[in-house]
């Protein structure tokens, strides 16, 4: 049981990087429970979203937003498109007792490219999983960047 | 005044050519080489970054005795170093020895003294050499000439305006109180707006970076014609997202809040107003701004009426200014409580730096607000903030064109312009990129005693 979970769990994390690649964010939309939070910190040790500024720190509207924003015609700084790759370790998944609920912790590269040029970033990536009804939603993703010491360019697609 | 005398900005181009000297703002346009020349940039690194009034740092970024913050400006390493006394002192950040750096964190506290980690040299807090490991090798009337034995250099000036830190590195130069004048009132503004009169720093600087020249930027920030054009995909959108899917919600989401005001018409633009100050300083939002319609958070009206009586109170909110530009580099936004400091690199490229503050004695909302505002605007992540910087990015690109050496800022152009008094006009003129021009070419005119 906690052995189908698992790989289930990490299935659904390869899954989600290949959407994003593929740019097929209905679909990547999908495994998104309706609670769920996007954090990019801006520190290594930070605890608050909310009162402490971050690189992202969105809700499930505001990441719509983004994607009808990527897909808008006028949305000149994707003229032309990014790309991006995501480059994941294999997640380590934690389930909790009453097994209905998950975290998950992977390291990635992200590289993400526009034009003549090309973006990476190292990264550690964690999920946190609620099984909804059968299906195990994405409730918050958190993406603590390696170098947050150092300016960053634009980083326009979904990490 | 060239442009009454020819009455055409066009015609300018051939009357620049019998100049000694190259004309780089002419009244309505800017010389591309102004963007793209290295050399002029490093003219402004001296004559104008220099020579100006620069935004350090906050002092409650280093509230207690010891405190520090090292930042760069103008390519200088600088520390800010809270005394014993409370002044605020600022020093170049090298040893006198061997020139290294003596302090390498972005800010911490030092104790008592500095202490060089190379040779173990220390140093007062205000820069005086205090000690040096077996010093009688060093021939004391030899000792006693050399640059060294000063200690750590202090900056010429530093002046702490409510609790605003700004340096000139240049000994000589315009006083501060004359170098902004009446701009400070925005500063006045966004500390009246904290209940008890004090604003706090909260968290580090988003630090986004820009393959372009720092003054378009600067220009952008009073651009009041590019909103509605250049943001349309975020906040056009944003309205829309939220129409198919309000649900009968009363309240839209902040972001709903915070972006659809930027889909203004440029009727809404032009009746915000602008103002100029002399020296190059000035601001978008005279009677009115994009900022003016947020929601009301509950407790915060209770809270400022408290220490300012109502009347006060109301003049306070009621002045909600849009970006206000302070030559050279930074511009402030009193009713989100953020500033950005404009950190030029080359002529080509440029970092943005922004800072919030909180409202000391606000319900923790308004906090919550001007995060999530930062996030959303001025983060690497922005989706408002990646369209701004695709336009600077290809007007980099489109300058190295030939088919003109100028760059247009002549909307709303007025002949006769003058940049000696405070001016308002309606909001979508240039006027503010043309005053800071004036000044631009006139600190790079000077001749370098
Ligand atoms: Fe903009």
């Amino acid at each position: 049981m906690r052995n189908n979970i698992i790989h289930h769990l990490e299935d659904l994390v390869y899954l989600e990087s290949k959407l994003l690649d593929e740019q097929r964010y209905e679909e990547w939309l999908g495994l998104l429970d309706d609670s769920f939070t996007s954090w990019i910190p801006l520190t290594h040790n930070q605890v608050d979203p909310l009162y402490e500024p971050s690189l992202l720190y969105e809700d499930r509207f505001i990441t719509q937003l983004r994607i009808k924003r990527l897909n808008n015609s006028r949305s000149f700084s994707q003229q032309p498109r990014s790309r991006s790759q995501h480059l994941l370790q294999r997640p380590e998944i934690i389930i909790e007792e009453n097994n209905s609920a998950a975290n998950s912790l992977c390291q990635l590269i992200y590289t993400e490219s526009r034009g003549e040029q090309e973006w990476s970033y190292a990264a550690r990536l964690e999920h946190s999983f609620l099984l909804i009804g059968s299906n195990w939603k994405i409730v918050s993703k958190k993406t603590v960047l390696l170098s947050l010491g150092k300016p960053l360019d634009s980083l326009q697609l979904i990490i | 005044m060239y442009l009454e005398q020819k009455g055409c900005v066009l015609n300018l181009k051939y009357e620049n050519k019998i100049m000694t000297k190259p004309v780089l703002f002419n009244g309505g346009e800017v010389h591309r080489s102004v963007y793209l020349d290295e050399e002029i940039f490093s003219e402004e690194q001296e004559k104008i970054f220099s020579k100006s009034w620069l935004y350090l740092c906050h002092a409650s970024q280093i509230p207690n005795s010891g405190d520090y913050f090292t930042t760069e400006i103008a390519s200088q390493p600088l520390v800010a170093i809270r005394q014993s006394s409370g002044e605020v002192k600022v020093l170049y950040n090298r040893c006198p020895h061997k020139g290294v750096k003596v302090l390498s964190e972005k800010s911490g506290n030092c104790g008592r003294f500095l202490r060089c980690p190379y040779h173990a040299w220390t140093f007062r807090t205000s820069g005086e050499l205090l000690s040096i490991p077996v010093k009688k090798e060093y021939e004391s009337c030899t000792f006693a000439n050399c640059e060294a034995n000063a200690g750590m250099k202090l900056v010429a000036c530093v002046q702490n305006y409510r609790d605003f830190i700004f340096i000139r590195l240049s000994e000589s130069g315009l006083p501060f109180d004359i170098f902004f004048g009446n701009s400070l009132s925005t500063l006045d503004n966004m500390v009246e707006r904290s209940p008890y009169g004090k604003l706090r720093i909260v968290g580090k600087a988003l630090r986004h970076r820009h393959r372009c020249n720092w003054k378009m930027v600067m220009d952008n920030q009073t651009d009041t014609c590019h909103p509605m054009v250049a943001h349309e995909s975020s906040a056009g959108e944003a309205i829309k997202l939220w129409s198919e899917t309000q649900e009968g919600q009363a309240k839209p989401p902040m972001v709903v809040e915070l972006f659809s005001p930027f889909m203004s018409s440029h009727a809404f633009f032009a009746d915000m107003g602008i103002r100029i100050w002399p020296n190059g300083h000035g601001h978008t939002g005279v009677s009115n701004s994009i900022h003016s319609d947020y929601s009301e958070i509950s407790g915060y009206w209770e809270s400022m009426i408290e220490t300012y009586g109502e009347a006060r109170t109301k003049q306070i909110l009621g002045d909600t200014r849009h970006n206000t530009v302070y030559f050279p580099n930074l511009m402030v936004k009193g009713p989100i409580q953020s500033l950005r400091v404009i950190r030029p690199i080359s002529a080509s490229e440029t970092v943005v730096e922004s800072w919030i503050f909180e409202l000391e004695g606000a319900p923790k909302e308004m906090l919550e607000r001007t995060v999530q505002y930062n996030n959303l605007i001025n983060s690497p992540c922005s989706m408002v903030a990646h369209d701004d910087v695709e336009m600077y990015e290809r007007a980099m690109e489109g300058l190295k064109s030939q088919a003109s050496l100028w760059v247009n800022i002549a909307r709303l152009y007025q002949p006769g312009e003058s940049w000696e008094e405070t001016k308002e006009t309606v909001g979508t003129s240039e006027i503010a990129m043309r005053n800071f021009y004036s000044m631009w070419q006139s600190m790079m005119e000077e001749e370098n005693a």
